[in-house]
């Protein structure tokens, strides 16, 4: 499932990675939910990826929850996995939507 | 009067077809440990039955240390670098590094074709400059 949100975030006082770390946190990182990896040899159940516009353009989040499971192969060593109890897209919009 | 003297009467006059994006605000990040695509960098063009070259210029980085960022040109659906691609390590937290490469792809069919950079990592946040001091720009254009 990808979903791909709109939504207002002035991230100028800090890095991009920092603002993405906050847009994981809005949408319940953790060992259950994971969508970045610390090491690459991680389990996975999705992704983040930003486009970090500046106002008035709205940031461009594209959330991807992996629906299926995917062993690693040779070019990835993470483990892609099916959340356990799947998000709705509007779960995931409305957790984006707190950081407006 | 000028004449010009050729072999072949099916010669294509048409000029090539090609296309360009360039970013300059609103870097862009991934946590994706596969490939996905480089939101915006996208190009669509018609062509003849012919090749497509195609490049992008890119100042990039991970904030974790030892970390890969994996970059890919798919034509169609088709990797052109692999199933992997042109690989940039973090040798430090946030170097930032010049991963800009080109290629060429074998000819191609005559009609539409989408271009358009993939990438992943990893571990960590990939991040793509696109400011006005680091750019970003992709581009395509029929060989021809």
């Amino acid at each position: 499932m990808i979903v791909t949100h709109e939504i207002m975030i002035d991230c100028n006082s800090i890095t991009d990675e920092a603002c993405s770390d906050l847009c994981l946190s809005a949408l319940g990182q953790s060992t259950d939910f994971n969508l970045k990896a610390e090491l690459p040899t991680d389990t996975l159940h999705g992704s983040v990826s930003i486009i970090h516009n500046d106002l008035p353009l709205p940031h461009v989040v594209i959330v991807e929850v992996y629906e299926a499971d995917e062993a690693p192969t040779d070019l990835r060593q993470s483990t892609l996995a099916r959340p356990a109890v799947m998000p709705t897209e509007q779960d995931l919009i409305n957790k984006l939507e707190t950081l407006a | 009067m000028s004449s010009i003297i050729r072999g072949d009467d099916n010669f294509d006059s048409t000029p090539p077809s090609y296309g360009r994006v360039f970013r300059n605000s609103g870097n862009i990040t991934t946590t994706s440990t596969s490939l996905v695509d480089l939101t915006g960098a996208s190009i669509t063009l018609t062509t003849g039955a012919n090749p497509v070259a195609y490049g992008t210029t890119q100042t990039t980085y991970n904030n974790s240390a030892g970390a890969l960022i994996i970059y890919n040109i798919d034509i169609d659906g088709a990797l052109q670098h692999g199933a992997g691609g042109q690989v940039q390590k973090a040798t430090s937290v946030a170097e930032q590094t010049n991963i800009s490469f080109s290629g060429m792809s074998a000819a191609l069919s005559a009609g539409s074709h989408t271009i358009k950079v993939r990438w992943f990592v990893n571990a960590g946040t990939g991040t793509i400059l696109a400011t006005a001091d680091n750019s970003h720009l992709f581009y395509a254009y029929e060989v021809k």
